[in-house]
């Protein structure tokens, strides 16, 4: 008969073993994630670690993040603007612990994150690479710039019907609606709701089919907004992804995103018009309508300066007349000491009608002279 | 002979229109006895453009969303 031992002898021989091997030496892990479980009000989470060798799992491990520990999710989810959840690459300083009766898991210390930026921005790469690639016609790189059929769409003189993507009850939509209605200039807009799920898994999809039904209406609108709150929403991977950017830069009518993230720009950004926040795209719908009016009461200006500049011309020309007018009138000829003949009351132009002993009225400043013409010859005055 | 705008006139042409004017008095290529006429038309192109920025009056009969229209 062989000798037995008790289960919890076993289970203390094993954590003495992996106590003896583990204790104190904490170890830097390269793994998948899965079945992420926050408990976010007690600050903890549960997972594991897996490893895939093709379709099999050549590893698994359970991991927990304890409350020390928890604040290292909420940084990851910050700088990387990725949720921290399954499917993700991770490397994560762990400890190994055994105990009797939840058995092995992982305790993870710290997350590496540079680790996961590096292998976020190669994807991002590996995705912009591919829409330059497989969409010639719509996407281009130039200078390091991208540049879209979308982009080149021009914007109407004046904006006034919007097609508005966002989630229901969100800041975005909050905020965007307050900063159009507020404008204060009195632009009227007419906003068409499109509201979806707007980030998360497969909101791409939700987003594209959005799209697509705004497409399927395009006359009816100038521009399309797609809009998320800003704060502390880190969930960007919709909006990288090849699909959704697809979409975006061969859009029929110009696309504005305002998708509230400070550091990054995502791929649809890239594809469209970017503002950084929902209040910075109203904005601009705003002050492009403020542009168009501007260049309307410039017009007026032009109008109302030509024609009282056309007004002032010709007062001076009546002024110029008026002048030559005086100059030629009779009281100015006689006030300078000139005469002239009157015959049976004309005045005399033809000295030729006028014959000796015909009674003439010479006229001078107030005073009429009467005669009989003596004799009469051709003469030419000295001017003096 | 008695100008009005076309129903549905675009924006843009309506400011088209306008410059267009501005540019004949401009030229002087507007008589003296033309002028009244020509300022009201460009009165009228600047009302349709007030109208249409600020929504006062011009389309209730429009489908879709409501209007946003700020408050004075």
């Amino acid at each position: 008969m062989p000798d037995k031992i008790k289960l919890s002898q076993l289970a203390d021989q094993i954590e003495q073993t992996l106590h003896n091997r583990f204790e104190g030496t904490a170890l830097w892990i390269i793994a998948q994630i899965a079945d992420v479980k926050k408990q976010v009000a007690q600050r903890r989470c549960y997972l594991k670690f897996i490893e895939k060798n093709g379709a099999e799992t050549a590893a698994e491990l359970r991991g927990v993040f304890w409350s020390r520990a928890y604040a290292q999710i909420e940084e990851f989810e910050k700088k990387t603007g990725q949720r921290f959840e399954d499917g993700l690459e991770v490397t994560c300083l762990v400890l190994v612990k055994f105990h009797g009766r939840w058995g092995l898991s992982l305790e993870v210390q710290e997350i590496e994150i540079a680790y996961t930026l590096g292998s976020l921005e190669l994807e991002r790469q590996q995705v912009l690479e591919r829409l330059v690639r497989e969409n010639p016609n719509d996407i281009r790189l130039r200078d390091g710039q991208y540049h879209t059929r979308n982009q080149s769409l021009p914007l109407p003189s004046v904006i006034r019907h919007i097609a508005l993507i966002t989630a229901p009850n969100s800041d975005g939509q909050r905020d965007f609606l307050r900063e159009l209605l507020q404008n204060k200039y009195g632009y009227a807009f007419r906003v068409e709701e499109f509201l979806t799920q707007i980030q998360g898994d497969g909101a791409e999809g939700l987003i594209g089919a959005k799209l697509n039904e705004i497409a399927s209406r395009k006359n009816e609108f100038d521009v399309v907004a797609i809009v998320r709150g800003g704060g502390s929403q880190t969930d960007f991977k919709p909006f990288d992804t090849y699909d959704l950017a697809q979409i975006v830069a061969s859009f029929p009518l110009p696309v504005l995103t305002g998708i509230g993230h400070d550091r990054n720009t995502s791929i649809t950004d890239l594809m469209a018009r970017q503002e950084k926040t929902p209040t910075k795209v109203a904005a601009r719908l705003v002050d492009h309508n403020f542009d168009f009016e501007q260049s309307v009461l410039l017009l007026r200006d032009r109008l109302a300066d030509s024609i009282s500049e056309r007004f002032r011309r010709i007062r001076e020309e009546l002024t110029g007349l008026r002048r030559i007018i005086r100059a030629a009138s009779p009281e100015t000829i006689l006030n300078r000491g000139f005469a002239w003949i009157e015959l049976n009351g004309k005045i005399i132009t033809d000295p030729s009608v006028l014959q000796p002993g015909m009674s003439i009225v010479t006229r001078l400043k107030n005073e009429a002279v009467h005669s009989t013409i003596d004799s009469k010859e051709n003469s030419t005055p000295d001017w003096p | 002979m008695s100008f009005s705008i076309q129903p549905g006139l675009s924006l843009t042409d309506a400011r088209n229109q306008l410059a267009a004017l501005v540019e004949k008095v401009e030229r002087n290529e507007v008589s003296l006895d033309q002028l009244p006429e020509a300022i009201r038309q460009a009165r009228m192109l600047l009302e349709y453009c007030d109208e249409k920025l600020r929504n006062i009056s011009v389309e209730a009969k429009d489908a879709g969303g409501p209007w946003l229209t700020p408050e004075k």
